[in-house]
């Protein structure tokens, strides 16, 4: 095989590459975000002796 | 919302008016560390692959996406099994939060596999045992989430839950096995105990990848357990309040 | 008069509402566990059929060994690319694949995959030509990839530039 056809196969992998840890580190940040969220919400709701985290 | 500037991982500093604690800021900010780690090595520092080039940086957060939804899957099937036992609450709040999280990691590790096979095999998807079974651990997954959503009293849905929950371990251990007990497109496990098929930075890469991702689990869970344990509380003193509010008008029927 | 946080559809007045929080509707233990087991022993026998009653692929040397029986019924077929057989068809591509050292030729019709090449092995979905010969006739490919991951050579190559030797091993510090 010859090195150009080496060197498409390296560009044409990168948006697979990109997209699947796009995937992660955007569904990741977006539920830490969702949680934090829905946390701070139901904090007010709640008295403070019964939300100490350790 | 809060006028609270901090970001996602929560604030301690403000006192208890979120998911987050001293404990978990500290946790959140070597996540991140770690994270920064894994972009570092996983997709610039480390070689493209013989055969695959870079189609293999994929792996650095497929194959740890996998393993903490297995861990997901046992610590909620754990949850499951001491609630039956000792009917806790806190055990049953633990198998609820970590399924959630195990159904994050293994919708991630479902559409990071089919990106990973587009590019490697030719095709997203196949119906071998390996991606049939991670399917339908998926679905047992979703099924769990919904029998928890069904409204009940919490002891049924609790217990409903919870059987559904000590399932995932047969299911884990099909998907985990498949590669070996039949014939697939996926290949055998690159890590083993009898040794690594894997060398040098993208060894390290794949390790890192193994650490981050295992932090950020820990956070997520730590956190979506803090919720539930919320909305609990929200519920009991909603209750409390109504008794209350009855007592106090006389009770009408 | 209806007091809001009560969520019970039948819910009394009094103390006895403490025990009702939500619905009452309730599913025996047992039929649930019923339920929950078939979908289980169900969802194993869906596995079990895919993955090895019907076979998820046969290997060429397999494949050879049931040829009269197989006909021209459609079948994946497993083997590895022999070097020096691949070429460029009108519609697609020819080669021959082989596996335990039983070779078969293979019509593809089709543009394979970016990662097809020698010493591959190669998952084909087909059926065995009408003619009644061993060739095999593939509309689908897929490449199987292995386990074992090594650094690309020309990152090699690259490192061996810079040191001005051959690298011995490819291992580098951070490991």
């Amino acid at each position: 095989m010859s090195n150009s056809l080496i060197l498409a196969e390296a560009t044409g992998t990168w948006p697979y590459v990109a997209a699947a840890w796009a995937v992660v580190f955007g569904g990741m940040g977006a539920y830490a975000f969702a949680t934090v969220v829905r946390g701070r919400r139901l904090s007010k709701k709640v008295s403070p002796e019964k939300r100490r985290w350790s | 919302m809060t006028t609270e500037t901090a970001g996602p991982l929560g604030a301690s500093d403000s006192g208890p008016t979120s998911t987050g604690s001293r404990t978990t800021l500290i946790l959140g900010i070597v996540t991140l560390f770690a994270l920064g780690v894994l972009v570092l090595f996983g997709l610039i520092l480390s070689p493209a692959e013989e055969n695959q080039s870079d189609a293999v940086r994929i792996m650095y957060v497929h194959v740890p996406s996998a393993t903490l939804s297995y861990v997901g899957c046992f610590l909620t099937a754990i949850g499951s099994a001491v609630f039956l036992w000792r009917k806790s609450r806190w055990w049953d709040l633990v198998a609820y939060a970590s399924a959630e999280v195990a159904a994050l990691f293994t919708a991630f590790t479902l559409v990071t596999g089919m990106l990973w096979g587009r590019p490697t095999w030719g095709v997203f998807w196949v119906w071998d045992a390996r991606l049939t079974s991670e399917a339908m651990l998926m679905l047992l997954l979703l099924g769990y989430l919904a029998v928890r959503g069904i409204a009940a009293d919490y002891e049924v849905r609790a217990k409903r839950a919870a059987i559904v929950g000590l399932l995932l371990v047969p299911n884990v251990f099909i998907v985990r096995q498949s590669v070996q007990w039949w014939r697939t497109l996926h290949q055998t496990p690159t890590l083993s105990l009898s040794g690594a098929e894997i060398q040098g930075l993208m060894l390290f890469s794949l390790f890192t990848g193994f650490i981050a991702i295992t932090l950020s689990f820990i956070w997520m869970v730590i956190h979506r357990f803090r919720v539930a344990w919320l909305e609990e509380q929200v519920d009991a003193e909603g209750l409390d309040t109504a008794i209350a509010d009855r007592r106090a008008e006389g009770v009408v029927s | 008069m209806e007091l809001t946080p009560r969520t019970g559809p039948d819910s009394e007045g009094g103390d006895d509402a403490v025990s009702v929080v939500r619905g009452k509707r309730r599913v025996s233990l047992p039929a649930m566990a019923l339920l929950v087991a078939v979908v289980a022993i169900g969802g194993f026998v869906m596995v079990n059929a895919l993955g090895s009653a019907t076979t998820f692929y046969r290997n060429a040397d397999e494949a050879v060994a049931q040829r009269e029986s197989l006909g021209v019924k459609r079948f994946r077929l497993q083997g590895t690319v022999v070097p020096g057989t691949i070429a460029q068809t009108g519609e697609g591509v020819t080669f021959e694949i082989s596996y335990n050292g039983v070779p078969i030729t293979v019509h593809h019709v089709g543009d394979p995959p970016e990662m097809f090449k020698e010493n591959q092995t190669v998952l084909l979905e087909g059926h065995f030509d009408a003619d009644g010969t061993n060739a095999y006739d593939s509309d689908l490919m897929i490449v199987k990839h292995s386990e074992v991951y090594k650094e690309k050579e020309q990152e090699r190559l690259k490192e061996a530039e810079v040191n001005g030797q051959v690298p011995v091993t490819t291992m580098r510090s951070g490991s």
